[in-house]
């Protein structure tokens, strides 16, 4: 090796590094100056610890494939912006979401997430737009709460879908209201005031907070109520009675009558 | 064993025909069997040749059934005792009654039904179960006694006079034909004619919708985008005297109302329709906000509420009428008039 074609492969290596530095350079200035004029979504709120867990784990646990990832929504799923926390917390809470299969109606099931998981995302959800926060009220509203104007208020705006005692019933095409019969009073309250799937909104301009917590507070004791005829048969009402009645009762008048009239 | 069928003698009322031989024979052999013979007594099936059902009882078997309808007795002796101590002991109002309910009707039943089984035991098991026949005498009057009735009939028509008595002959027509009178003047209750009534509701101008429970008029802003309320004319808020004009105040999101005269009729996405189902009258209030369908719990009517409420399923006929709603200076919604068209059922005069 001639010491001249050494010298030019030197340069060679040379000018390659330099390209090579420059263009880290480049990069690394570029990111910077991104990183100073990027919009920040969440700046404002990422003080709360909760929000970047919560934006991590909307991430990992799979709402961002549907619902995008700022939760801006796409084709399969509507947008998060706005819809609270008291959204997030209803349906991860009820296990809800993540939606296992898109159907008409999406079923209660176990929660996939734990309490404190639902509601970082709730927090991250919450900081995209304003909405609707989780209920707070303890043992001293429940004592304002008047039963008997309950269920006024539920026969009124609630039993045409959710039956008179909360036993749920069929809606169009496959939906169906649930039953009430698993939900605890915050996730009543949550549904109220979130509209959850087809149901209506039931703002706190109509129906006031107070007025909430007597409608739950209605749910909470017909739940625990004793069905004096022993047998509630769901609680859905005459059909399923007259139903028992004729195949059940007369069913077993019927073969009584065939064992007394068989030869012994 | 029993004679053959005799045909009966084909007679007319008031004209005595001679019996032929073979039913005079008939009747003859008839009256002069000896009175067991002519029915009243069961004969044993092995005389009337009867394949005879030896009936051959174990008394081992015996005793069990005899102990087996004993048992039941007992039962029912026992719940009928049962019964009375619940009734004393347990508190009738624990559980809404339902402890007691359980306790006495349980019992009661129990008592009834070991009672009911120990008798059809005691039929089926030490019973005899010999076939037996009884034999009935043929249906019929002998002619004497038919002959006898008509004489007796005809001299009692002769006898109330109404060929010869002329008052009473009319008085008994002119009775008669006025009785039936009172029953069609009772139809008339079937009325009065609704007349314009079924047409109105209570809803005219200006007048606020309120909510049905809190009878608080409604502001716009009050209900949320997908939010639904019930509401009423202020100042007939009770359902059941005005059960023409219970109604339905919903709310849309911006550009969700497909119908540009639905729209209009409503108030800045906010839209009011009658509550009453068109096919059968039914309060309609299952609100699905994000199909905007209108669900009808008695037969399934559906209406698409984003358009005019076309019926879109179902056996209603007609869409549900809509209620011009505005709001008052106040920020109070109100109606612009009453409904354009009947609410509710088809009737006869709605044409």
């Amino acid at each position: 090796m001639s010491p001249s074609t050494f010298a030019r492969r030197l340069a060679s290596r040379r000018r390659q590094l330099a390209s090579a530095a420059i263009v880290a350079v480049a990069l690394g200035l570029l990111g910077m100056l991104y990183a100073a004029i990027a919009p920040r979504g969440s700046a404002a709120t990422s003080a709360d610890p909760a929000v970047d867990e919560g934006r991590s784990l909307f991430q990992s646990l799979s709402c961002a494939s549907c619902h995008g990832l700022n939760g801006e929504g796409g084709k399969r799923a509507p947008s998060l912006i706005g819809v609270g926390a008291a959204a997030v917390d209803f349906q991860m809470g009820t296990g809800r979401m993540p939606l296992q299969q898109h159907g008409a109606e999406a079923p209660r099931k176990r929660p996939v997430a734990s309490e404190g998981d639902i509601l970082k995302v709730a927090a991250y959800v919450a900081s995209l737009g304003p909405g609707p926060a989780i209920p707070q009220f303890d043992a001293a509203d429940w004592q304002k709460a008047d039963t008997a104007y309950g269920g006024a208020l539920f026969r009124t705006n609630c039993a045409q879908c959710h039956n008179f005692a909360g036993s749920g019933g069929a809606l169009t095409y496959g939906k169906y209201a649930p039953s009430l019969s698993d939900a605890t009073p915050t996730q009543i309250y949550e549904a109220m005031i979130t509209g959850p799937e087809n149901m209506p909104v039931f703002g706190d301009k109509q129906i006031t907070p107070d007025q909430k917590l007597a409608i739950i507070n209605y749910v909470r004791t017909i739940k625990t109520q004793a069905d004096p005829g022993g047998v509630g048969l769901g609680r859905v009402g005459p059909v399923t009675e007259t139903v028992v009645g004729w195949l059940v009762g007369i069913g077993v008048l019927v073969i009584v009558t065939i064992w007394i009239g068989a030869r012994a | 064993m029993s004679d053959a069928p005799k045909p009966r003698p084909a007679r007319k009322i008031g004209r005595r025909t001679p019996l032929t031989d073979k039913a005079a024979a008939a009747q003859e052999a008839m009256f002069s069997r000896p009175s067991d013979d002519a029915g009243t007594h069961p004969v044993p099936a092995e005389s009337l040749d009867i394949e005879h059902d030896p009936a051959q009882v174990d008394p081992r078997e015996d005793k069990f059934a005899e102990w087996q309808v004993g048992v039941l007795f007992i039962i029912a002796a026992l719940a009928a005792v049962g019964f009375v101590v619940a009734y004393v002991l347990i508190d009738p109002n624990a559980a809404l009654g339902r402890d007691m309910n359980y306790a006495l009707g349980g019992l009661f039943a129990t008592s009834l039904l070991a009672m009911g089984a120990g008798f059809v035991l005691w039929a089926k098991k030490i019973l005899p179960h010999d076939k037996m026949v009884q034999e009935r005498h043929d249906f019929f009057s002998p002619e004497e006694e038919e002959i006898a009735t008509e004489d007796t009939f005809l001299k009692g028509f002769q006898e109330m006079g109404l060929g010869s008595r002329r008052v009473l002959r009319r008085s008994l027509l002119a009775a008669g034909a006025l009785l039936p009178i009172p029953a069609v003047m009772l139809l008339r209750d079937l009325g009065p004619l609704p007349h314009t009534r079924l047409r109105h509701t209570a809803w005219r101008e200006g007048i606020k919708l309120v909510d049905v429970e809190s009878k608080l008029p409604i502001k716009i802003g009050d209900i949320e985008i997908g939010g639904i309320a019930t509401v009423m004319p202020e100042g007939h808020e009770e359902p059941d005297e005005n059960a023409l004009s219970p109604t339905i105040l919903i709310r849309f999101a911006p550009g969700e109302i497909r119908s540009k005269k639905e729209a209009s009729w409503g108030y800045q996405d906010h839209v009011a329709y009658s509550k009453i189902c068109s096919h059968a009258g039914c309060p309609i209030s299952l609100y699905e906000q994000q199909t905007h369908h209108l669900l009808c719990p008695c037969h399934q009517s559906t209406f698409d509420m984003a358009n005019d409420a076309n019926v879109i399923f179902g056996p209603a006929a007609r869409r549900l009428p809509q209620l011009q709603i505005t709001v008052d200076g106040d920020g109070y919604f109100v109606a612009k008039g009453d409904y354009s068209q009947p609410v509710g059922p088809s009737f006869w005069e709605r044409g």
